[in-house]
């Protein structure tokens, strides 16, 4: 019978255990890994530097320059203010004058790096938080 | 034809919700075996109606009729049979109508083969059918796979490109084939608690059946991804990946938790389980469909879709709970307490699990309703997440070697001390070649191979095999996983990724070993693509190991471009993998390579762990 109540309380700590350390690896990680998406418009608001965002909006029409073998630089813009955006790599598939983009990056000295440009594999899909944006701005159009 | 088939679907609709209502009335007015009679009946019936249907859609699609809306939007005349047929449960409509059908015809197939005289047997059909009435109505308002187009199309938009492919042909049937069985479960779960015990029943089979199924499914998906979007991964923690992980953790968790001795706590964890499978199948659903979060896998979405949804999640797990106060303690005194612990502590792991990636996942959307910003959970999140629970899953699995009854104490010890210190003192020599300087990385690779050595240290005192077939299926189960967890980690160690611009007849050396030349690029013309393809030559060492033929494919009919990678497969097991960008004619493109170490056996161990379960399957004998 003793044995059985040690073997309990055991199987119970080792229990809690995981549940204390799984729960605090959680939160921890949580509010290290939060990552907020914005449009050039709300950047005017709040500042966000060495952060690392989510920038959405489109591709300003001829804006992108190749600067040196992949080596990008263009502005993403909602309409209302823009974003100058330097980009080290292949850009994507999509990726073109006008097209909807989300780039994910930081700013340094007022330039957006960006470490990654969205890809969707679809040219029609937009996502869905760029889409209400564009909404709310008037300049959302099928 | 298309208005026939509309019909079909309207009978079927009515039929199923009738059997919702009729068999109390006539089980209040007549006697219950006619209620019995008219639930098995209408049952029937319906199973029938939804093979008819679902029969007439892959019809509509081989005989390219564009007057269904569904059709014309996901099919071509260019197309191929086989990818007319697979074209048809691809899209929404088309898949909703395929999960319907699963549903029946699985609940057919086991009320013949498992429910003989049960007394249960009224009670489960009358919750599938409340399901499949649920379904029906979901497909009938708001994704109706027959729907009319006016005027009808002279060609279909075609099937998108990256979907043509065989796993994801062969991926939706797997995938609603395991959410149907979830629904078994599901009845199964609520109708045994009025019953007797949860325990003795044959859902075991159907429990195996689900994680085997959703293996498959997940493994074949991401197979699929790794080799079509040509971004070199193979999990990227979006939504909607997480979204089938979710059901999938469930099935483990249900598979560990039927090995459970019976008594109030454990029904009381099983029944849990095997509603929040079904619930997190529709929930995944749910995620998928109704576009409130952001996924790089695109899909039709529709807000409306999401709602009903969530309405019927809400249903499903309010008429669950009327019959959690209702399972009974039936304590059979089986003891073997070490194993019970840990099947706790796996359960526990899982659970937690479970729910870290679905506060990941559900987090953004109720961060936007509070604060109404848009943010996302990294990557990052669920890396480090996955870290701590893959420790904690291989330390619980080398004591799990050790479960059986016929090791004792001592020799529990000694076989877990001698396996982890056989992993140390191999890993310690090996990494001088493997050079991995990350010490978490290196302790899960220590712990995954004492996972292996101790399986079959276990393996090697286990003296009769045929009363252990169960446990043959758990040895070869934990040394997929153990394996996965290698492959993995070597991957995220070893592998490189590099972009560069590359020239013909110019080569370059990447990482020391790859010795990689731009041979030739060719420019063609087909039906509905322009295709640029490059030909590289590839030595590794110095020695020729074959070529590379990465290519860009511009679509013109649905203005898409894509990437067709190329995977050399270098010393057995590992991958190199290229794609390239460029379409405008120059003597130049873009190469992005990527060094892939063993590749090939993450896909193996995935199937190792799928498949072994199938062993543990045993129809004729189970304990009461």
């Amino acid at each position: 019978m003793k044995s059985r109540i040690k073997s309990r309380i055991i199987f119970y700590t080792i229990l809690f255990l995981i549940v204390f350390i799984g729960y605090f690896l959680v939160i921890k990680s949580f509010e290290e890994n939060i990552i907020y998406f914005v449009t050039p418009k709300e950047l005017e608001k709040k500042i966000y530097s060495d952060k690392i965002l989510r920038v959405g909006g489109y591709v300003k029409q001829g804006s992108v320059k190749n600067l040196q073998d992949l080596e990008y630089e263009f502005v993403i813009t909602d309409n209302v203010k823009e974003v100058k955006v330097t980009y080290h790599g292949i850009l994507p598939n999509l990726f073109r004058d006008g097209q909807g983009v989300i780039a994910k990056g930081a700013f340094q000295n007022g330039i957006f790096i960006a470490e990654e440009i969205l890809a969707k594999h679809d040219e029609k899909y937009i996502p869905s938080e760029l889409k209400d944006e564009l909404k709310k701005s008037g300049y959302w159009r099928k | 034809m298309g208005e026939f088939a509309n019909l079909i679907l309207i009978f079927t609709l009515v039929i199923s919700s009738l059997s919702i209502i009729l068999p109390i009335i006539i089980g209040k007015i007549a006697s219950i075996t006619k209620a019995n009679q008219y639930i098995f009946d209408s049952f029937l019936l319906q199973t029938f109606l939804n093979f008819l249907s679902l029969a007439m859609l892959i019809y509509f699609f081989i005989e390219d009729d564009f007057s269904i809306k569904t059709v014309a939007l996901n099919s071509g005349i260019t197309l191929s049979t086989f990818y007319k047929v697979a074209a048809s449960w691809s899209n929404h409509q088309g898949s909703l109508l395929l999960w319907e059908f699963f549903i029946t015809s699985f609940t057919m197939i086991f009320f013949f083969t498992e429910l003989k005289g049960e007394k249960c047997r009224f009670d489960f059909l009358y919750y599938q059918s409340v399901i499949s009435t649920f379904f029906l109505l979901f497909i009938y308002t708001t994704s109706n796979p027959f729907e009319k187009l006016y005027p009808r199309a002279v060609n279909g938009q075609g099937l998108n490109p990256i979907l043509q492919d065989l796993a994801l042909s062969i991926h939706p049937p797997i995938l609603f084939a395991a959410y149907a069985l979830f629904t078994i479960i599901y009845s199964m779960t609520i109708v045994r608690s009025d019953y007797k015990s949860f325990f003795q029943y044959k859902i075991k089979i159907v429990i195996k059946l689900v994680f085997l199924l959703m293996t498959l499914a997940v493994g074949l998906g991401s197979w699929w991804a790794y080799r079509e979007l040509g971004w070199g991964g193979f999990w990227f923690w979006d939504p909607v990946e997480n979204s089938s992980l979710l059901p999938w953790l469930i099935s483990l968790a249900l598979l560990h938790g039927i090995t459970l001795p019976q008594n109030l706590q454990s029904s009381a964890t099983v029944f849990l389980l095997g509603i929040f499978g079904f619930i997190s199948s529709l929930v995944a659903t749910f995620l998928v469909r109704s576009g409130l979060l952001t996924s790089v896998h695109s899909f039709a979405t529709d807000t409306s879709k999401g709602i009903f949804l969530l309405f019927a999640v809400m249903i499903f797990i309010f008429l669950a709970f009327i019959h959690l106060l209702k399972i009974k303690n039936i304590d059979t005194h089986q003891n073997n307490s070490y194993a019970k612990s840990l099947i706790s502590i796996n359960i526990a792991i899982v659970v937690i699990y479970f729910f870290t990636i679905a506060i990941g996942t559900f987090f953004p959307i109720a961060y936007e309703l509070i604060y109404g910003y848009k943010i996302i959970i990294g990557e990052n999140y669920y890396n480090q997440i996955s870290k701590f629970f893959a420790l904690a899953t291989l330390l619980a699995m080398i004591f799990a070697s050790f479960s059986d009854k016929i090791f004792g104490n001592m020799q529990k010890i000694q076989g877990i001390v001698i396996s982890i210190v056989l992993a140390l003192v191999f890993i310690l020599f090996a990494n001088k070649f493997l050079n991995i300087s990350n010490q978490v990385a290196l302790l899960m690779i220590i712990l995954a191979l004492a996972v292996i050595i101790s399986q079959f240290y276990a393996m090697l005192e286990v003296k009769n095999w045929g009363t252990v077939k169960d446990k043959a299926a758990m040895y070869l189960a934990h040394i997929g996983f153990a394996l996965f967890v290698i492959s993995v980690i070597l991957q995220h160690e070893k592998s490189f990724d590099i972009e560069a611009k590359v020239q013909i007849g110019q080569g370059s050396y990447y990482n020391d070993e790859f010795y990689i030349e731009l041979e030739d690029i060719v420019r063609e013309k087909n039906d509905n693509y322009m295709s640029v393809r490059a030909n590289f030559k590839v030595l590794q060492n110095g020695h020729s190991v074959g070529s590379l033929y990465p290519e860009m494919r511009f679509y013109f009919n649905q203005d898409v471009k894509t990437n067709e990678v190329s995977i050399l497969k270098v010393s057995y097991l590992n991958d190199l993998y290229a794609t390239v960008e460029r379409l405008e004619e120059s003597d130049y493109l873009y190469l992005r390579l990527q060094y892939k170490p063993l590749m090939s056996l993450l896909w193996i161990s995935v199937f190792i762990m799928a498949i072994s379960v199938a062993f543990s399957i045993k129809r004729k004998k189970y304990e009461s």
